[in-house]
């Protein structure tokens, strides 16, 4: 008499193959349900609107003002920054580019020095003026800050002259020569 | 309109990437022989090609012009007369063989099931994805889509792109001239065209490890595959 169930054998080879398949299977599957937990927990599926589109917005006017061939100084006030979070450094890139930041308001190699616009761009925060922020940055980017620039890439106060205040901390300078 | 010309700009490389995979298959009685496989491949290979021929143009012209598109086009037409060509060549010399059975599709229903579920659930989570972050995230902003926006402006795009400072050759620059070219072909900057980008497997090499002539092997390299391919 011929039995309809195959013994689980693991010595057996086509027994050995259908294990691995379902093992694949399984993993495959798992490995992509996974990371959709978010969709389910969130209770906002449907966000209004994205903050990285806002904080492109607060450049808009700065823009026209900022040489395409030329490289502008760049500050700004978060003192820290967490690995892999968006910054405003990354941030102010993205949203001037193909405009070509570099921090501080020393040229760092020969080749920068000879494409320097001498303008530098100033980039405050303030949550309390515009509360999108939170969203955006980690929150201890505001903590024990009074929006004071970042002392590494402090502008020279006393070199500056001032071109535009654009609003939301948003500020261009030219750096006078002595 | 818009959404056709996005359409147009991502299918063209792939279409490169197909046919050129097509001259390289050792199986050339048919175009479609492994077809779902080549087209996986050719993700790779067709944005691969199309990017190398967005530097050169850039070496040559100094800005995306539509003359790029229409070295494209010239090429995808020569590849396909080639394919052609090549097929034609094929079954005019080759003898008839019976394809292996296990070749028709045969896979077992439960790696078939898999997939579907992998893939459907894939595309959800990047919808899903998509639409809290439009911009993509931190990697997206600060490398692929960034160096893109350098690639893409007409006048000295090209040489502003070499004031950047570089600390991340881990990056390479085929996704955003992938990007840049399609942004150049339909005119206008919009973060839709690196959100299709993104839904494309971002590991083609995974596939290299699936043996062509099982198709089972393929089949279940796909659904991992799509596992992976779930933007980070």
């Amino acid at each position: 008499m011929q039995h309809d169930r195959i013994p689980l054998n693991l010595g057996d080879k086509a027994c050995r193959v259908r294990f691995g398949v379902a093992l694949i299977v399984i993993l495959s599957i798992w490995s992509t349900v996974r990371p959709m937990e978010p969709m389910f927990s969130t209770s906002d599926l449907f966000p209004q609107e994205d903050s990285v589109f806002k904080y492109e917005t607060r450049f808009d006017q700065v823009k026209k003002y900022l040489p395409a061939d030329q490289i502008i100084g760049y500050s700004d006030d978060f003192l820290s920054r967490t690995q892999n979070a968006a910054d405003a450094w990354v941030l102010a890139r993205y949203a001037l580019a193909p405009s070509v930041l570099q921090r501080g308001y020393v040229p760092k190699t020969k080749q920068i020095s000879a494409h320097w616009s001498g303008l530098l761009l100033e980039n405050l925060h303030d949550p309390k003026a515009d509360p999108y922020l939170l969203s955006l940055f980690p929150s201890k980017y505001f903590e024990s800050q009074s929006n004071a620039p970042a002392p590494n890439w402090l502008f020279p106060t006393n070199r500056l002259s001032l071109i535009r205040d654009f609003g939301h901390g948003v500020r261009l300078y030219k750096l006078e020569d002595r | 309109m818009t959404a056709f010309l996005i359409l147009v700009s991502v299918l063209v490389p792939l279409a490169l990437g197909f046919l050129f995979l097509c001259l390289l298959w050792p199986d050339s009685a048919s175009v479609f022989a492994d077809f779902l496989f080549k087209c996986c491949l050719s993700v790779g290979f067709g944005f691969g090609i199309s990017s190398g021929m967005v530097f050169v143009w850039l070496l040559l012209a100094g800005h995306l012009t539509p003359g790029f598109f229409v070295c494209q086009w010239l090429a995808l037409a020569g590849l396909s007369a080639l394919a052609l060509y090549r097929r034609k060549q094929h079954v005019s010399t080759a003898p008839v063989e019976p394809r292996h059975p296990s070749s028709g599709g045969n896979a077992p229903r439960l790696i078939r099931f898999a997939f579907a579920a992998a893939l459907l659930c894939a595309a959800a989570y990047f919808l899903f994805l998509l639409r809290l972050a439009p911009n993509g995230k931190y990697d997206a902003i600060a490398h692929w889509n960034l160096e893109a926006r350098f690639l893409y402006p007409g006048g000295d795009g090209l040489r502003q792109f070499s004031y950047m400072t570089w600390e991340h050759a881990d990056y390479p620059l085929l996704i955003p001239a992938s990007i840049a070219a399609s942004w150049a072909f339909i005119g206008t900057q919009t973060t839709i065209v690196p959100s299709v980008i993104a839904f494309f497997p971002d590991r083609p090499g995974a596939y290299f490890h699936c043996p062509s002539s099982r198709r089972a092997a393929g089949v279940i390299g796909r659904s991992v595959f799509i596992g992976n391919a779930v933007p980070h």
